[in-house]
Order: structure tokens, then sequence, then C-alpha cells
């Protein structure tokens, strides 16, 4: 019987051509954009970890060859150069060369300098060089090269911000499945057409099935043509398609089934939509859709509040690593999500038809 | 005649204000009943409470010799309901928006595409099938209003003003159509405020005010409440006599 609910309401949505097209459209443009703003943001990022230039200069005249052993050491045992300069001012040279952190050795001192975007790449040459100071002081010895184990799971692996933009603003606008809700609920609230359900006798759970289906099929279509024409002109690449797919079309249900309880509590389109786009902001905010999550200041045990979060890493580590270990959560949260927001919409429904007057 | 729907005692109140009060009022199968009143005067709350649209506060409703509430899934579907507000949608061809409202019947496949095409033949809109509900005018919604309820076949039809706005061929048209209706053994309820029109087509008229029936017959026994020569009345002035002329501003 609701196949023709369905189909029907399908029809309603889609024929509200300026909502599908807005749906379409703006995650296209908004990815474009910051895709050519913030281009280089993660390209200074990506890779940086692997292999960069460390400037040094050595004041004392005494223990000058022994570190000089030590940085060969250091610099043999991973992908880092170590350059020496000679009485040159360190910030002279981190602002006109390719280095990205410099070390002043003093006569019983360093001084470690670090350009701005490379804190990282100076918070591991801090730990590499206090490690071997540390055991050479502690044995009395010539400082030992220190081999340091750079947790990578720490660290983005190398993304292209066309690549990270595209993915992220799929994520972020199916979250908003509500706006192609919008002709469904606007036309049966306009028309009334809720007294006809009632009279017809048919239950709530039949009734909220049928809108929520096609409320996915249509924001489910809507998402892949965006993701196919993201991939077609602006160059987007996605990670294992089967599996992003799976991530994708199980936040387009937990996104209508957000929108649809929302709805049923409040019963105002307007009310829905202004709450709606509120909570999907801030999720999106904590969870790497304005901030890019790599660089995010927001502490780990709130990101992973959002669900947002959980899918924007999967869908970014499905490209770039092949696997995520947040692929779980990823299916899981939004999965949760649907169950507890279809049940309260029922619920809503049923208290009022109950109540009604 | 056999009783097809009966209210008993059936009362809502919004607050301390009565709207419907201790209502019994028997509908006999086959017949057309009007319903008339001021505004005000609870006639739609009655049909939305025998509809299942509105809760009634206390009495009940005993349709097909059956307790309403407790055998509503099966008596809803006997019931067909045309509202005073168009429920179309206006983004939907007409046998689209049949065949959405049909189907919440249980009815599917071939069976639908029939009722869908009946009912749009019935109310004069078959070759007007594939246009777009929005495109129609205001006679042509109405008719559609009333072919997305008549698609299952109901026994009992209730029409809340069906012809308010629209011309006089549309009213003249959806009139013969209940009558035609009745003549196939549908039985009708009828509510308007247009006298001449409860007159035509109804065997039997009930005068409500104040939540209240003050009045019941068919429309000489109305006029003989008044006065003993029928011919010198209208039914309007039976109305105005029962009801009064003070303005009814709610």
């Amino acid at each position: 019987m609701i196949r023709y609910l369905i189909k029907n309401n399908i029809k309603i949505m889609s024929r509200s051509m300026v909502n599908v097209l807005c749906f379409i459209l703006c995650p296209m443009i908004v990815s474009a954009v910051l895709i050519s703003a913030f281009s280089s943001l993660l390209n200074k990022y990506e890779g940086s970890t692997e292999s960069f230039i460390v400037g040094y200069s050595i004041k004392s005249k005494d223990g000058s060859e022994s570190i000089r052993q030590l940085l060969n050491g250091l610099g043999s045992n991973s992908d880092i150069t170590f350059a020496e300069y000679q009485n040159e001012d360190p910030e002279t040279i981190l602002s006109n060369s390719e280095v990205a952190s410099f070390v002043e050795f003093g006569e019983n001192d360093y001084k470690i300098y670090v350009k701005d975007d490379f804190e990282i790449q100076g918070k591991i040459i801090e730990g590499m060089l206090s490690v071997s100071f540390n055991s050479m002081i502690a044995n009395g010895t010539e400082p030992q090269t220190a081999e340091i184990t750079v947790n990578k799971a720490d660290f983005i692996p190398p993304v292209d911000s066309t690549d990270y933009y595209g993915i992220i603003y799929i994520v972020y606008f199916a979250w908003c499945a509500i706006v192609c809700a919008s002709g469904l609920l606007s036309s049966e609230k306009k028309y009334r057409i809720d007294n006809r359900f009632r009279i017809s006798g048919i239950c709530e759970f039949k009734l909220y099935l049928a809108k929520f289906l096609s409320v996915s099929i249509v924001v489910l279509s809507g998402i892949t043509v965006s993701a196919l024409f993201s991939a077609l002109f602006l160059g987007v690449h996605w990670g294992n398609i089967l599996l992003s797919a799976l991530i994708v079309f199980i936040l387009v249900m937990a996104s209508t089934a957000l929108g649809l309880m929302f709805y049923s509590i409040t019963n105002s389109l307007v009310l829905t939509v202004i709450i709606v786009f509120a909570i999907v902001w801030i999720l999106g905010f904590i969870g790497g859709s304005f901030e890019v999550y790599m660089f995010s200041s927001t502490p780990e045990s709130v990101r992973v509040i959002s669900p947002i979060y959980h899918e924007n890493r999967a869908l970014i580590e499905l490209l770039v690593q092949g696997k995520s270990d947040y692929l779980l959560s990823a299916i899981l949260y939004p999965l949760a999500l649907v169950i507890g927001c279809s049940g309260i919409s029922v619920a809503a429904n049923q208290l009022r038809r109950r109540g009604r007057k | 005649m056999e009783t097809i729907l009966r209210t008993i005692d059936l009362t809502k109140k919004y607050g301390s204000k009565v709207v419907v009060d201790n209502l019994n009022i028997e509908i006999k199968k086959g017949e057309v009943f009007g319903l008339l009143g001021p505004n005000g005067a609870g006639k739609s709350t009655t049909m939305n409470m025998i509809c299942d649209i509105v809760r009634p506060t206390l009495g009940s409703i005993e349709f097909m010799g059956m307790d309403f509430r407790k055998n509503k899934s099966e008596l809803l579907r006997k019931l067909g309901y045309i509202p005073q507000d168009l429920a179309i949608h206006g983004n939907l061809k007409a046998w689209e928006n049949v065949e959405l409202f049909t189907s919440l019947y249980g009815i599917k496949g071939e069976e639908l595409k029939k009722a869908i095409n009946e009912s749009l033949d019935y109310v004069g809109l078959l070759e007007r099938k594939n246009d777009y509900a929005k495109n129609f005018s205001g006679g042509m919604k109405r008719r559609l209003n009333i072919a997305c309820a008549i698609g299952h076949h109901p026994d009992l039809l209730i029409f809340d003003e069906p012809t308010v706005g629209i011309d006089p061929q549309s009213r003249s048209f959806i009139l013969d159509k209940i009558k035609e209706s009745n003549k196939k053994g549908t039985t009708v309820i009828y509510t308007s405020h247009y006298m001449e029109e409860v007159e035509a087509i109804c065997t039997r008229i009930a005068i409500m005010d104040n939540g209240k029936i003050i009045a019941i017959g068919t429309s000489e026994e109305l006029k003989k409440l008044v006065v003993d020569n029928t011919e010198s009345i209208t039914l309007e002035e039976v109305f105005l006599t029962l009801t009064g002329k003070k303005l009814r501003d709610y």
C-alpha cells in the first residue's frame, strides 16, 4: 500500500525543482569555493611530516663535531635533512628558505626556532634532540643518536584539498535533508492532507515509513548527482566506493530521520528548518566541516560527539589509506540515530493524533 | 429504514465551551441527510467527530451497527469524506492525486487503475487526468477533491460545504452527482449554507444551533414548524426564524 505513497511523495519532492537544484548545486559550489581558497592549506601539511629540512648553527667550538655526528645520525635514520648555517639570523633563514625548523646550539644549551604551520615538525625535532641529550647526560657519554617513533595516527595522511572539501561538503549538505522534504511537508500542511490520512485509517508507522523512505530516496539521488558532478567537474576522488556509498546512504537516512523527528515534535516547518540547520552547523563545526579536522583545536572528546566527524574521518581515511578506524562508528552512530529519531517521530505523531482537539 | 449512523449523547467541549452538546441523531441508510446551521453551530465539529478527525469529549458513534471507536479501522474504510478545504496536492496530476488517496484504502494494481478512471470520470475530469491540480480552476479542484474521496466506494459520503466559491455550472454538476450516488445506494450527509441546495437534494434536514439539533425533519415538516401554508415560506426563512437574525461572529 505504501508504495503508492512513496511514489507520489517522490514526485511531489522532485517537482519542487528549486529545492532539488539547491540540494545538488550547493555542495558543488561551496566545495569549489573552498578548494580554490584553501588549496595551499593542506598542501603545506601533507607529506611535510615525512621529510623536511632543519637548519642549524653551532656556536660552541668544543662540542661542534659531536653535534654534527649526532645530527648526521638523526638524518640518516629519518627523512630529515640537516643543513648547517654560519652566523646567520635564524628567523631570516626560516622566512627565506624551505627550512621548517632551525636549531641554534649554544655553549650549554640549544634553541629551536619553528616556522609557522610547521609546529609538528618542531615537536619532532625537539623530541629527537631531547632524548639524545638526556641519554648523554644520564650515561655521561657523547650524545647518542635517538630514534623517535612518530605516531602516524596522530597525523593526517596526505590528502588533496580538492578531495577533502569535495567529500566533506557532500557529507555536510546530506545532513540538510529537510530542505528536500520541505516541498512535501509544506504541501501536506497547506492542503491539510493529514485529515485525509486520518480518515483512511492508515497507521502512523506506515505514514512515517512512506515519508522517511521517499525523502531518503530523493536526498540520496540528489547527493549522488552532486557527488558525480563534483567528481567530473572538480576532480574529487572517493576511496572505497562501496564503503563510502554505505556511509553516505546511512547518513542520509539519519539526516532524514533527524529532520522528520523535529517536524513531528514541532509541527512547524520553519521551526524545524531553523533547529536542524543550527544543529547541523554545530555538528559540522566540531566535526571538521568548516575547520579542517586535522588542524582543529576542538578536543577529540568533543569531536567524537558529532556524527559528521566520524563520517568525515572515515571517508577521508578510506580515500587516503583504504581503511579507517572510524568506519564502524561512521555506520553505527547514524544507524542509532535513525532508530532513535524514527521511534520519537512515530511516538510524537501518535501522541498528537490522540491528543488532537 | 435501517439506521446506518447514530450518534449517542455526542459532546465536544473546548475548555468550558460546549461546541456540540449531547447530540443524538440517526441517519437512515440510503438517505441524503442535510445538516444546516449558522457559523459556529457545531456542524463541522460533528462531521469531524464522525470522521475521527476530532475526538469526542463524551458520547459515542454507532456506524453500521458497530461501535465506531472499537471498529475504527474497519469502519473508516466504509466512509468517504469531502472536506470543506481542498485536500489535494497541487504538484501532482489529477490521476496521481486520486491514486495517492485511493491507495490508502488498500486498493492496488488494476483495481486501482480502474478506480482512478471511474472516479475521474464521475467528476468529469477524465480528459484532464494528466493535468496538474495546481492548474485547475476552483470548480475543477472541488471536483477533484470529491474524486479523491470516492475511489474506494464508501457506503457513507460526508460532504462538508462542497460548493463553496464555485460557479453555478460546477455547483449544479456536483449536486447532480450527489443525487446520482444516492440513487446507487450511497448514504450522504451534506452540510451547506446554501438553503436551496439542501432543499433540492436532501431527504431529511436537521437545523443545528449552539451545538444542539433544534429542528429535524423533511423540508415540508420544517416549514410546518413555522407556518401552516408551506408554500408561502422558504427554507431560508424557516432557518432564520428558528436560529434568529443575530450575527454569529466566531
